[in-house]
């Protein structure tokens, strides 16, 4: 963050620069003594332990470990206490120079008979005035004008000619000061943010000689020691010590070496194999879900490039062509085989994309060869049988990945050298391939067909499809134990276009299995982007916006898709949920920011922000009678999962990743309104099939009213928020209140008459007007 | 068997405890001196106050309470190896606590 000094001319008068002074020296007869530690480490402890007392490879390594440790704190000095001390001599000598500049500065304001106001402007002290006054007084007469015209024009001139050069040097010192001290801040924070790397502590896995010798173990075991036969102990021994050191690079990185693609492979196989095949079985399948997880953590930290060491490229080239060949024709692919390692650990962008890539290209191309491993984890027909449901899951857990694999940005398959691409094109739309595949994965079909569409006996998961597109779309993985920051750029919303551009198009697909099982990843996307929504339905005159905290979408001013999409939200009662939570509490955010950055009336704040959430309120209810009228509306199972939806939004939990304010919910009242919401919105799917096939019907506005149901709850929050105005009187309060039911029934209107375009109208009302 | 003399090992191993000692108290005092003169800059409106106290913090406890701990590694595998002739890959410290009669004085814990 750019550090902002915020120094006045007070304080520039009166700098401590001789405290400056004071850490130079230290810092700088400080680093001597480090120095000297790095020097008595290196040449004196080294003697003690010299070859002629100490012989042998430990002694080796031991020597070697003290002159390692002494380059550290040569470093340390080199790279931190010698930059800052001189930075702070600099220091010293700028900022004693602008305490100069003020000081005379300053001298010749009282010289003058001036003085300065604390925001650095030179003024006239009432003494100076006092004597213009009586020069006036004394000199009106010869003048001949009245002597308040000569004191005026006096003090223009003195105003003029002395204050104002006086406050331009005041103010430029002040700036002066102000930019030496960011420009030192700035310095001093990228000396303490400056990454260390450290050698690792003789005996740690960290060390390079150590993590050979574990990785080294490893591979004995899995070949099964002196007889040659993997016991079911030596595999848990494997499974424990690869566990433990799958967050070390050295580690992992050896392993990985040691193995290869072809060895991870084959070695994975033998077990699987023996855990599925005909005869008894020697291992356990906890032991190959183990085997799964310990190798899969270490597969992520070996192919990370952030970490060092890692493997290099062409090792991924190796296993990207390993995944796409079986031992023979019709033997399963390497990638049926190493699938599962991409559900553990998390993976870097610039190797999952790439092996995601790769196994939709294949996946393209028609089914993954019987046989293998998979179908046994999942049974036929299970998404488990196809790999490329657990490379989804990995980008889910990544969002970089997964932004970099639905744009096209970033490393791809074809960035990586070695791998043979022929005959597996790089798939043109990976949205619309998942949501097309997805969509192929529905009940029923022949397991041995293959190939036809609605018929894969390798089908995709729209869970996973739709969790994958949310990860990528809103910045935050769907996994509750993400923890890392949103990735939130304009990619994350290129992707929400594009899933909001299909789905819109393709609205009755979402309404009714499988699909409809991503409709609760959109309800999130919605959350993310509420403002973009909130827009795209306003009025075009609207000014109160909330302040805008991320990418935006391409849907502009365009009300129809937005009440399209919003519609579908509907559909879902978790969906529904988290959008109305979300509009609600962009509508407390957006009436905060217009009323302490914006001139408009408090009535316009407060009607501005109504009728956006009434819209999208309308459009969601809109939608939920529309698919209860149909029968093809997702009830949520435990009414639960409504409230940890609606919390989540009200909390401002990790799906809302762009982070609204939080409005008027803290404590308690956050607890009630999501009570509020996920009751009134359990209700709207409460209502018979007739009922809302009655309202559909009807299309008035009553009709909607009831089906709105309840709606205490803003009113209370809105009452909080009015409570505060202090420069609205009881009857504009109770009048504002009212709106709030009152643009529901515009609201209402807007959906009546089918989503119609806002501006489209106003332009069609203006020329009817005229 | 290598050659190797316990008492030179041992030797060695005090040397290190001193320096750490040494560098311990050296950046302690460094630590305070910095707090006192952040806090002094920062009453004088100088953002680089703050600046300078989260610099000082950095050196503490990404460069010298780090590097102080590698030299009591060290220090601890030099004094159990000259007992045991453990081997370097399976040195993991916890050994030391049998052998640290045999050094002038433990680590401080808490290097700043």
């Amino acid at each position: 963050m750019t550090a902002v000094s915020e120094l006045n001319w007070q304080q520039v008068n009166q700098l401590p620069v001789d405290a400056v002074k004071s850490a130079a020296d230290y810092w700088t007869t400080y680093r001597g003594k480090v120095v000297e530690s790095a020097e008595t480490v290196g040449s004196d402890v080294a003697k003690t332990i010299g070859d002629e007392h100490f012989g042998g490879d430990v002694a080796d390594a031991s020597r070697g470990q003290l002159q390692k440790i002494a380059t550290e704190f040569e470093q340390h000095v080199d790279e931190f206490a010698k930059p800052l001390a001189v930075l702070l001599e600099d220091a010293h000598e700028v900022l004693s120079r602008d305490k100069q500049a003020m000081n005379a500065a300053v001298e010749r304001v009282l010289d003058a008979q001036l003085a300065i106001k604390p925001d650095g402007e030179v003024y006239l002290t009432d003494t100076v005035l006092g004597n213009i006054v009586r020069w006036a007084q004394a000199n009106a007469e010869r003048a001949g004008k009245p002597w308040q015209t000569l004191a005026e024009t006096e003090i223009a001139r003195w105003q003029q000619q002395a204050c104002d050069p006086m406050t331009a040097q005041v103010k430029g010192i002040v700036e002066a000061a102000r930019a030496h001290d960011d420009d030192i801040t700035t310095k001093l924070n990228a000396l303490r943010d400056k990454h260390v790397d450290m050698p690792p502590p003789v005996g740690s896995d960290e060390n390079k000689d150590v993590a050979e010798y574990w990785a080294s173990k490893a591979v004995d075991l899995l070949n099964g020691g002196a007889d040659g036969k993997m016991s079911p102990a030596e595999l848990d021994e494997f499974n424990k010590l690869v566990e433990e050191r799958s967050g070390q690079p050295e580690f992992s990185t050896a392993l990985m070496n040691k193995l290869g693609p072809d060895g991870l492979v084959e070695h994975l196989d033998k077990v699987s194999n023996d855990v599925f095949g005909d005869d008894k079985s020697t291992y356990s399948k906890e032991q190959l879900s183990a085997m799964h997880e310990s190798l899969g953590k270490t597969l992520a930290t070996a192919t990370d490039p952030t970490k060092q060491p890692h493997v290099d490229e062409r090792w991924t080239a190796e296993f990207m062509n390993r995944g796409a060949t079986g031992d023979n024709s019709n033997a399963p692919n390497g990638y049926q085989t190493v699938a599962p390692l991409l559900k553990h650990g998390k993976y870097h962008e610039d190797f999952l994309t790439p092996v995601a890539e790769h196994m939709m290209a294949i996946d393209k191309q028609g089914p993954w060869p019987d046989g293998s491993e998979l179908d046994n984890l999942g049974g036929p027909k299970n998404p488990n049988a196809n790999p490329l449901n657990y490379a989804l899951e990995a980008v889910d857990h990544n969002p970089k990945a997964a932004q970099n694999l639905f744009t096209g940005n970033g490393k791809g398959m074809e960035d990586i050298e070695g791998v043979d691409l022929s005959g597996t094109p790089a798939v043109e739309d990976p949205v619309k391939y998942l949501m097309d595949r997805a969509e192929d994965s529905k009940a029923g079909g022949n397991l041995f067909t293959g190939g036809t569409d609605g018929d894969r006996r390798d089908p995709l998961d729209p869970n996973l499809v739709g969790n994958a597109l949310e990860s990528a779309a809103t910045g935050v993985s769907t996994d509750p134990d993400y923890k890392d920051r949103p990735v939130v750029d304009s990619n994350a919303g290129k992707v929400a276009d594009k899933v909001i551009d299909y789905a819109t198009e393709n609205r009755h697909k979402f309404t009714k299995e499988p699909m409809n099982d991503m409709v609760d990843n959109f309800g999130n996307i919605t959350a993310a982007y509420m403002d973009d929504f909130h827009r795209s339905i306003a009025s075009p005159t609207t000014q109160g916006w909330a302040v805008d905290r991320g990418p935006s979408l391409d849907l502009g001013s365009d009300a129809t898709q937005a009440g399209k999409w919003l519609k579908l939200m509907g559909s879902d009662e978790i969906a529904s949920a988290t959008v109305q939570a979300a509009s609600e509490r962009l509508m407390y955010d957006q009436i905060q920011t217009a009323r302490t950055t914006t001139d408009l009336e408090p009535g316009t704040a407060y009607n501005e922000a109504f009728e956006m959430h009434g819209n999208v309120t309308a459009a969601v209810t809109d939608g939920t009678l529309d698919a209860i009228a149909d029968g093809v509306h997702q009830q949520a199972e435990d009414h639960n999962d409504v409230v940890d939806a609606v919390k989540k939004v009200v909390e401002g939990g990790a799906g809302v990743a762009f982070g609204y304010a939080t409005g008027p919910w803290g404590g308690e009242a956050a607890g009630q309104v999501t009570s509020a919401i996920a009751d009134r919105v359990g209700k709207q799917f409460e209502i018979t099939e007739a009922e809302a096939a009655r309202t559909v019907a009807d299309k008035t506005t009553t009709a909607y009213q009831k089906a709105l149901a309840d709606y205490s709850s803003p009113n209370a929050s809105i009452e909080r928020l009015l409570a505060n105005e202090r420069s609205m009187n009881d009857i504009t309060k109770s009048t504002t209140l009212e709106n709030f039911t009152q643009r529901f029934n515009d609201s209402i209107q807007w959906v009546v008459r089918g989503y119609t375009d806002t501006a489209e109208e106003e332009e069609a009302e203006e020329k009817e007007g005229s | 068997m290598p050659h190797m003399e316990a008492e030179q090992l041992i030797k060695a191993a005090n040397e290190l405890f001193q320096i750490e000692s040494d560098a311990h108290a050296g950046a302690a005092s460094l630590a305070a001196a910095m707090a006192e003169t952040s806090g002094a800059l920062a009453s004088g409106g100088l953002s680089m106050g703050e600046a300078l106290g989260g610099a000082a913090e950095a050196w503490a406890g990404k460069r010298m309470k780090p590097t102080g701990e590698l030299v009591v590694n060290l220090a601890e595998f030099l004094t159990v190896y000259s007992q045991e002739m453990v081997d370097l890959d399976e040195f993991t410290g916890n050994e030391f606590e049998k052998h640290k009669g045999l050094v002038q004085r433990r680590s401080s814990s808490n290097v700043m």
